[in-house]
């Protein structure tokens, strides 16, 4: 069996801000920050006394702006193969383990097509054959594979 | 009907407006399952999707058809309504499948739209376009006696969707 890690990679705030929020000055950024931060905690239904960090929290963001926009474009698709190769569905994969907490804390909430993606970063794949298409019992065995590495609650 | 998603993605109901929603939007089942008549499973040659034992895993219309067939449906010629016949129609975009629609008693179709909401309509093909293509085959299979009752009850009333 394959071991699962999640290796923890500092990502400059920058890639996850517009460069003009900076024009401001230094004091303007933190605000800007601290607000994204927080808007991005309520977001993904954390408490604010929770411990989450600012990267994690615009990381949540940023996952989220992409999954939206993946929602959006590919609703009315039937076919899995058309629905993962989006752009926006793809940008979500290359960000690499990160985003596997992310992805599972929304797979709890709502069963959405993250299969490919959390198989495709993790190389894991823990659906049984007899689960195949049941969207729920699918969601369910990520979930399941997530507390057991303690990736989410 | 006007609804703005659906309306972008399927100019011939754009057209006509000829459709009404039958049920609400979900994530449990796609066009193929809805077209085999189920709801529990989203239907597709993938490791993510249910896909009938013995059929090539693969998306092409053969392979399509294949799965149908698990369930008694067989090629046919076209969409026509027939007491004795219940219908599907597989939609392809340059050989690749990409939707599938069920014939109703009524003789209109639904179509489960991707992720979103089923819709009647009034052809088979009035879903086709940039999204799903166009109808590559048609398929029927004998309708069960008491829904050849049903349907000679309903196909009269076969009008224009208001």
């Amino acid at each position: 069996m394959t071991t699962f890690a999640i290796a923890r990679r500092q990502t400059p705030l920058g890639d996850f801000l517009a460069p003009g929020l900076y024009a401001s000055g230094a004091g303007h950024e933190v605000t800007i920050v601290e607000t994204r931060a927080r808007e991005a905690q309520e977001s993904l239904g954390q408490s604010l006394t929770s411990v989450i960090s600012y990267q994690e929290a615009l990381l949540g963001e940023h996952v989220r702006a992409l999954a939206d926009e993946w929602r959006a474009a590919t609703l009315l698709m039937s076919s899995p193969s058309d629905t993962v190769s989006h752009p926006a569905y793809q940008a979500i994969v290359s960000l690499g383990p990160e985003v596997v907490p992310i992805l599972l804390r929304d797979l709890q909430r709502d069963s959405d097509f993250w299969f490919a993606a959390l198989t495709e970063i993790t190389g894991e794949n823990p659906i049984h054959p007899e689960q195949r298409g049941d969207m729920k019992a699918m969601a369910d065995a990520w979930v399941r594979w997530g507390r057991q590495r303690n990736l989410i609650r | 009907m006007s609804d703005p998603i659906i309306i972008a993605t399927c100019p011939a109901l754009a057209a006509t407006g000829a459709y009404r929603v039958t049920s609400p939007a979900t994530r449990n089942y796609n066009c193929v399952a809805w077209a085999a008549s189920r709801t529990d499973r989203w239907w597709w040659p993938s490791p993510f999707a249910y896909w009938p034992a013995g059929v090539p895993n693969e998306e092409t219309v053969a392979a399509f058809e294949a799965a149908y067939t698990t369930l008694g449906y067989r090629r046919c010629p076209d969409g026509r309504f027939e007491l004795a016949f219940e219908r599907l129609a597989i939609f392809a975009l340059a050989g690749v499948p990409k939707h599938a629609t069920r014939q109703l008693d009524n003789g209109r179709w639904t179509s489960k739209l991707g992720k979103y909401l089923d819709v009647e309509h009034l052809t088979a093909d009035a879903v086709g376009g940039p999204m799903y293509g166009h109808v590559v085959s048609f398929m029927r299979r004998p309708r069960p006696i008491w829904r050849r009752v049903l349907a000679l009850v309903r196909s009269p009333f076969r009008r224009p969707i208001p």
